[in-house]
């Protein structure tokens, strides 16, 4: 049986068109973009391309593109750079209870250090209550950090909300998009944020790239030392085929949006049909009508998640449990208890996450599969 | 992540499943995880001649008590309940370092079957 890959909010397949177009820069163009001679120097001219094209994608200006490594590293130069930047004018922090361990053990980190950090939490379907933010707002806060689309749900925040709500004071606020740039169009006057950060690999670009938009305005200190690449806010130099990879996938996810976002819709509903029919009873986590169209999350009380991946990986299908870096030990997801579900109901969540690359026919043959492999974990269970 | 033997005793669990009228039921509980086990017994003459299993928890746990079915089989009580961990998780051909707390189930299990026999008989 051929592999089905449904952990595509974990990592996508880089797609075929991005490798071609990132290969030359291995092997052609590998002058160092700082460099003044000339195969430097259109290296240089290819890099600042890319950072315009993508800019105008999301509505920012070249200028407010800074490339970094990862998502993660994103979230740790907006939350540490921010409040490096601003720990005379306050030392109080809000995020949610319900973001990725990035953000969450960074704020944990800046705790140690001295500064105050607020969780707010969402409600039963998954979503941020903003005037729950609104209590926990501070004459001392600095920052403010809610992920626009959370990785284990698929939930999208209310960030313009937010937004609004933070605009009259003068608080930072800064998204992790890692799970919706590339599948939803935004742009981010609209989203209002001072910072948001994307990461290549979740939207079929390739791995070790992402970038942070961090407003022209808005001052950070870089979080390591070196030359002046980036601005001087992230030195280093430049990933160069990931940066064009990046530019590349983002180019086709804007193209083929509408069509992404039809795709997803049917294939989601067509899954969740077919395990409603094959499994007596489970919980719905993911709020469908306020989600990412590609995410399904779906508690099945009486077993553990670990069991169900690890049954359905023997059988070649590719799924987690809760978030992907969870799945190393066993502990329920943080995002699901959060969120209200008691410990057994966040121990046996499953999360399908799609891509465009999924046919119709995978969908079937894995919804069944996970369907039977539910009910045989079930019937080995003691009961719920 | 896990062995060869360890997804084959997951996948294909022997002894699943509840037993019609058991001379013994045990329960036992993980309170760290939350998970759960329960193992029945058919005894014959102080020699368990039956075992089988319900287990809520990870793949090593269900892999586990699949395992400490078999092994008990044609022991004797006392046999049964000198059964360690450390050999359930042996005749599985080891278990990840931080899965190793998960077959701990298996013991506690055999002692309470066990207990609820004696309490029969």
């Amino acid at each position: 049986m051929e592999m089905i890959y449904l952990d595509n909010n974990a990592t996508t397949v880089t797609d075929p068109a991005v490798v071609d177009e990132m290969r030359p820069y291995f092997s052609d163009y590998y002058g160092n973009p700082s460099s003044i001679h000339s195969a430097g120097s259109e290296v240089k001219l290819k890099i600042e391309e890319a950072r315009r094209n993508i800019a105008t994608r999301i509505g920012a200006e070249k200028e407010e593109i800074v490339f970094t490594g990862s998502g993660t590293e994103s979230d740790n130069l907006a939350l540490r750079g921010a409040a490096y930047a601003r720990r005379a004018v306050g030392k109080h922090i809000i995020v949610s209870a319900i973001e990725h361990s990035a953000i969450l053990n960074t704020a944990k980190a800046l705790q140690s250090e001295g500064f105050e950090i607020s969780y707010i939490k969402p409600g039963k379907d998954g979503i941020v209550d903003y005037k729950s933010l609104e209590n926990a707002l501070r004459d001392d806060t600095v920052i403010v950090s809610i992920m626009h689309v959370n990785n284990e749900t698929g939930a999208i925040q209310p960030i313009s909300e937010i937004s609004g709500l933070l605009r009259k004071r003068n608080i930072l606020f800064h998204t992790d998009a890692v799970q919706s740039t590339g599948k939803m169009l935004y742009e981010v006057d609209i989203l209002g944020v001072d910072m948001l950060t994307a990461s290549a690999h979740k939207f079929h670009g390739p791995k070790g790239i992402g970038f942070l938009y961090k407003k022209k305005t808005v001052a950070i200190n870089p979080i390591i030392t070196g030359g002046g690449h980036e601005l001087g806010i992230r030195p280093g130099t430049e990933n160069v085929p990931g940066i064009i990879g990046l530019a590349k996938a983002l180019d086709i996810a804007y193209l083929g949006h509408s069509e992404f976002s039809r795709r997803m819709t049917k294939q989601r509903q067509a899954m969740l049909d077919i395990i409603s029919e094959g499994v007596g009873d489970f919980i719905l986590n993911t709020p469908i009508e306020a989600s990412i169209e590609n995410t399904l999350n779906l508690s099945f009380p009486g077993i553990e998640s670990e069991a169900l991946v690890l049954m359905l990986s023997d059988k070649n299908i590719m799924l987690s449990g809760g978030s992907a870096c969870s799945s190393s030990d066993s502990s329920p997801s943080h995002v699901l208890r959060a969120m209200g579900r008691n410990p057994k109901e966040s121990a046996g969540s499953l999360r399908i996450s799609l891509s465009r690359f999924n046919t119709d026919s995978e969908i079937e043959r894995a919804g069944r599969t996970i369907a039977e492999c539910v009910n045989k974990l079930r019937k080995l269970s003691p009961g719920v | 992540m896990y062995n060869k033997k360890v997804m084959d005793y997951f996948t294909n669990p022997r002894n699943a499943g509840k037993m019609d009228s058991p001379d013994g039921v045990g329960r036992a509980c993980n309170s760290v995880d939350g998970d759960e086990m329960i193992l029945y017994l058919k005894i014959r003459d102080n020699r368990i001649t039956e075992a089988t299993f319900q287990t809520y928890g990870c793949a090593a746990a269900i892999a586990s008590s699949s395992m400490t079915t078999e092994l008990l089989k044609n022991r004797t009580l006392e046999e049964a309940l000198s059964l360690k961990n450390e050999e359930v998780v042996e005749a599985l051909g080891g278990l990840p370092p931080k899965k190793a707390d998960c077959s701990v189930l298996t013991e506690d299990a055999v002692r309470s079957a066990i207990e609820d026999y004696r309490k029969k008989t």
